[in-house]
């Protein structure tokens, strides 16, 4: 066992000084090109397998990548100084967490489009076939179409023209919509407060009650209702205690449940053991 | 009855529209009282003078806003903070007064710090709300404060990001190395930093708590300003010390420019959101009490 | 296209409030009822967060982290993380569907391989903070062979082992833990709760959840008003001022109070009528 753990680190040593090398010009280009064409041929491999190699394929994949994190958590830190950070305590991963983290921030920020492709897919029909509600979609293709070549080429061609139409598009448009959106809920508050907050048995009248001395006491017109009263029943004072007593232990406790359940998920996910359309797949 | 029956089927847009009204008249004008002061006219006789004076709405300032204060005013100069300010346009009536508020107190201390973020309007708001404040307290970009712009994946940025500060962000939000900047001067990994402060209206604390607070707890602690939907969840962490405070919601604002002796827009604000309060608790209760009304009136109606 | 560009920078500020204000009104304008002009400020909405996404993800973490470390800095590896990431549009397909799994697996186990830390920094300090003193007792010193009161023992540098309990400190900390462990058992679901004393203590559980949800409720609503306050704080002050000077918040005041008339005077014409425009909001 310690012979093969050698042997991987020997040859992802070499790997490192031989093959994971800057390159420029030329190189540069070829070893893009040797990349794809690699990626190419393992999948295309894989495309040729059964399904049953898939499936161990995908979940040795799972494996690896949460591997890597797991053992590197739980494996014996020790000190490991650097010019720059001499308290820095680590294990042998510690090195490559930066590297794997950045990989895993690039795939990421790749799946931005997925939503865009989702959306210009159902607007893009839409549009297509005319109708109505082709000028709803219409709006959208425009909003998304000029904030997105014009924040692209806010980089490359950093004019004034570009970064004040950005500016228009987005703190304008873009913020001003953001902020209104949310701002309509308060309204249907109102209704609801009026038509819908109705107490119909203890539990509701019990929630209502803490509801509107947590309401009193976070505005200053609980603070003057109360002011004459004792510093223990000042709407202040009763609303910090509920906050923080039996509150805090509430969300404590949700907390623990959802910890434990988010642990036991990760854990099957990891491992391997859960059931579903995406964990049975091909 | 016909009481009965309007309230019980008044129009919503009613509602909305008293709901408009009570929140502009007090930003409109300040609320004034009338008082009497009893003076002695020029006969010796007493002389009322009848005056409208400005309420001035009292701030009581909450034990988790003040932890948060009391921490910024304990840290050493040329310390170093990273503000998170994860909001977007969205949040802004809430998240806003508290980052500027929290922005003033970092620069009247003459606290370094840089932001970063996780959503994607958090960088230019932020970096606007900072220009708009760096020339009162004489700040600069680069040299004083930074912003490294919106970061996608939370999670995997701060596993780099403590390991090392300017490989996980070499650039500013404006395409400047880090390096290059003074105030980033020393910063290398997580040990360097004193405070980390997440403005959010998610529970991306939670995040900072796992990753960042929770492996450098010895060197490193966090704050929270959060909105008032995500509070009474990060309560449970300032009980636990995790997290050293939290400013609340909008009150959260109005209690930190009240300890900076600052009058900003939370201040403004603080009769609009009292009265609108009070506007709720008053339907909720009308609406019961139509509902009682209604109750006993079915039930007469039913015995006769 | 040479004149435009001054005449963008000398007038962006009131662009950007006009633009604001017709945005704002526009969203509004669902609180009559839905109508056109606010499903197309929605599907705006949507084109314009959507882009800003796309432009930030580029700017701020593709374009320097991977475009400029391939092309600038040679590090040709990073390509295999933009392979991956692309491996997700196969999801797209029907045949190559497998594809896209094979991406998803690496981020669910990146995921998966955190939670370790995650769990462990986020629960573990609570646990001993939970375990809190229920019987109030003075502070305890490390040995204090001369017995000194605390402010002597202080002043005279002797270590505080543990903080003194007053009697309010005790009286939280009961209710602290009470609360706790009767949500704790109202969430125990992996085995049926046949004992008395612990469908009881779940009972209680979910009484006091009421505390929690109410607290959560209160904190909501003002969360929403303060969104609206500063949504008429812009129209009234940013724009009223701004664009109008200082009679500006009272003229638009007068401006939005003639809407909520013009509105409410709608919405009594069509009940006369007898057409239903009082949706459920």
């Amino acid at each position: 066992m310690r012979f093969f753990l050698w042997l991987f680190l020997w040859l992802f040593r070499w790997l490192s000084t031989w093959l994971f090398v800057p390159r420029h010009g030329r190189a540069l280009y070829e070893s893009l090109a040797g990349a794809i064409a690699f990626s190419i041929v393992v999948l295309a491999v894989l495309s040729a397998a059964p399904n049953s190699i898939r499936k161990y394929t995908i979940r040795a994949v799972t494996l690896l990548a949460g591997a890597f994190f797991a053992c590197e958590f739980l494996y014996p830190v020790h000190s490991m100084p650097t010019g720059a950070d001499p308290a820095h305590r680590g294990n042998f991963l510690t090195p490559y967490v930066f590297t794997v983290t950045t990989f895993a921030l690039i795939v990421s920020a790749w799946t931005v489009g997925l939503g865009l492709l989702n959306l210009a897919q159902l607007h893009g029909k839409r549009l297509i076939r005319g109708g109505e509600n082709a000028i709803y979609s219409a709006a959208f293709f425009f909003g998304l179409i000029s904030v997105g070549i014009i924040g692209l080429l806010q980089k490359p061609h950093a004019n004034a023209i570009n970064k004040n139409l950005y500016t228009l598009l987005y703190t304008g448009a873009l913020q001003n919509l953001d902020a209104t959106v949310f701002s309509i809920i308060a309204f249907y508050i109102v209704s609801a407060a009026y038509r819908a907050f109705r107490v119909r048995s203890i539990e509701a009248t019990l929630l209502l009650a803490t509801a509107i001395v947590v309401m009193l006491g976070q505005t200053s017109i609980g603070q003057v209702m109360t002011s004459h009263f004792p510093t223990a029943m000042h709407t202040e004072v009763i609303r910090d205690w509920i906050m923080s007593q039996p509150n805090a232990a509430a969300v404590r406790a949700i907390n623990f449940g959802l910890a434990v359940g988010s642990l036991a998920v990760a854990l099957r996910v990891w491992l391997g053991l859960e059931r579903g359309s995406f964990f049975d797949s091909q | 009855m016909n009481v009965l029956r309007f309230l019980q089927t008044v129009d919503r847009r009613l509602l909305y529209a008293l709901l408009f009204l009570t929140v502009a008249i007090p930003l409109l004008h300040p609320i004034v009282v009338p008082t009497v002061v009893l003076g002695r006219g020029p006969l010796g006789w007493l002389h009322p003078t009848f005056a409208l004076r400005p309420f001035v709405l009292p701030v009581t300032v909450s034990p988790s806003t003040l932890m948060v204060y009391d921490e910024i005013q304990s840290l050493p100069p040329n310390s170093f903070v990273l503000l998170a300010p994860d909001w977007a346009a969205g949040s802004r009536g809430e998240n806003g007064p508290q980052t500027e508020a929290l922005m003033r107190h970092l620069m009247k201390r003459h606290i370094r710090f840089a932001m970063v973020s996780f959503d994607p309007q958090g960088p230019i708001i932020s970096e606007a709300m900072a220009k708009r404040l760096q020339d009162q307290y004489g700040y600069v970009e680069g040299v004083n404060w930074t912003n490294l712009g919106f970061k996608v994946d939370q999670q995997d940025f701060l596993k780099a990001f403590v390991l090392d500060v300017r490989g996980a962000a070499p650039q500013d939000y404006n395409g400047k190395p880090v390096a290059s900047e003074p105030v980033m001067a020393g910063i290398r990994s997580a040990h360097d930093i004193r405070l980390v402060i997440d403005i959010s209206a998610s529970d991306s604390y939670t995040y900072f708590i796992k990753f960042m607070q929770g492996p450098y707890k010895e060197n490193l602690k966090m704050a929270a300003a959060l909105t008032s939907v995500m509070a009474p969840e990060a309560e449970n962490f300032v009980s636990s010390r995790q997290l050293i405070g939290c400013l609340v919601g909008l009150k959260g604002a109005i209690e930190y420019e009240h300890l900076l002796g600052v009058s900003g827009t939370a201040t403004a604000a603080n009769a609009s959101l009292s009265a609108a309060h009070v506007l709720i608790i008053f339907f909720i209760v009308l609406g019961n009490v139509a509902m009682l009304l209604e109750r006993a009136a079915r039930r007469r109606e039913d015995q006769e | 296209m040479t004149g435009f560009s001054p005449w963008l920078a000398s007038h962006l500020d009131s662009l950007m409030l006009w633009i604001g204000v017709f945005c704002t009104l526009g969203f509004y304008s669902v609180l009559y009822r839905e109508n056109r002009v606010y499903r197309f400020f929605e599907h705006l909405y949507l084109g314009l967060a959507t882009g800003v996404l796309l432009v930030e993800a580029w700017n701020d973490v593709l374009l320097p982290k991977w475009f400029d470390a391939i092309f600038k800095q040679g590090e040709w590896w990073w390509i295999f993380a933009s392979i991956v990431g692309l491996m997700y549009y196969f999801i797209f397909s029907r045949k190559l569907n497998w594809v896209a799994r094979l991406a998803i697996g690496f981020s669910l186990g990146v995921t998966a391989g955190q939670e370790f830390q995650a769990f462990t920094n986020n629960v573990w300090p609570q646990i001993p903070k939970s375990f809190k003193p229920l019987v109030p007792h003075p502070a305890l010193y490390a040995p204090n062979p001369l017995h000194l009161p605390p402010k002597a023992a202080e002043a005279a540098h002797i270590p505080l082992l543990y903080p003194q309990v007053t009697v309010p400190d005790a009286i939280n900390n009961i209710v602290f833990t009470v609360v706790l462990l009767c949500v704790m058992s109202y969430f125990f679901f992996s085995f049926e709760q046949k004992s008395r004393a612990l469908k009881g203590t779940a009972a209680m559980g979910r009484w006091l959840l009421m505390f929690a949800f109410g607290a959560i409720f209160g904190s909501t609503i003002m969360a929403r008003l303060a969104l609206l306050i500063d949504r008429v704080n812009f129209l009234m002050t940013d724009f009223g001022s701004g664009v109008m000077g200082p009679p500006g918040p009272l003229i638009v005041f007068f401006i939005l109070f003639a809407l909520c008339g013009l509105m409410l005077w709608m919405s009594l014409r069509a009940r006369a009528r007898g057409e239903g425009t009082d949706e459920p909001s």
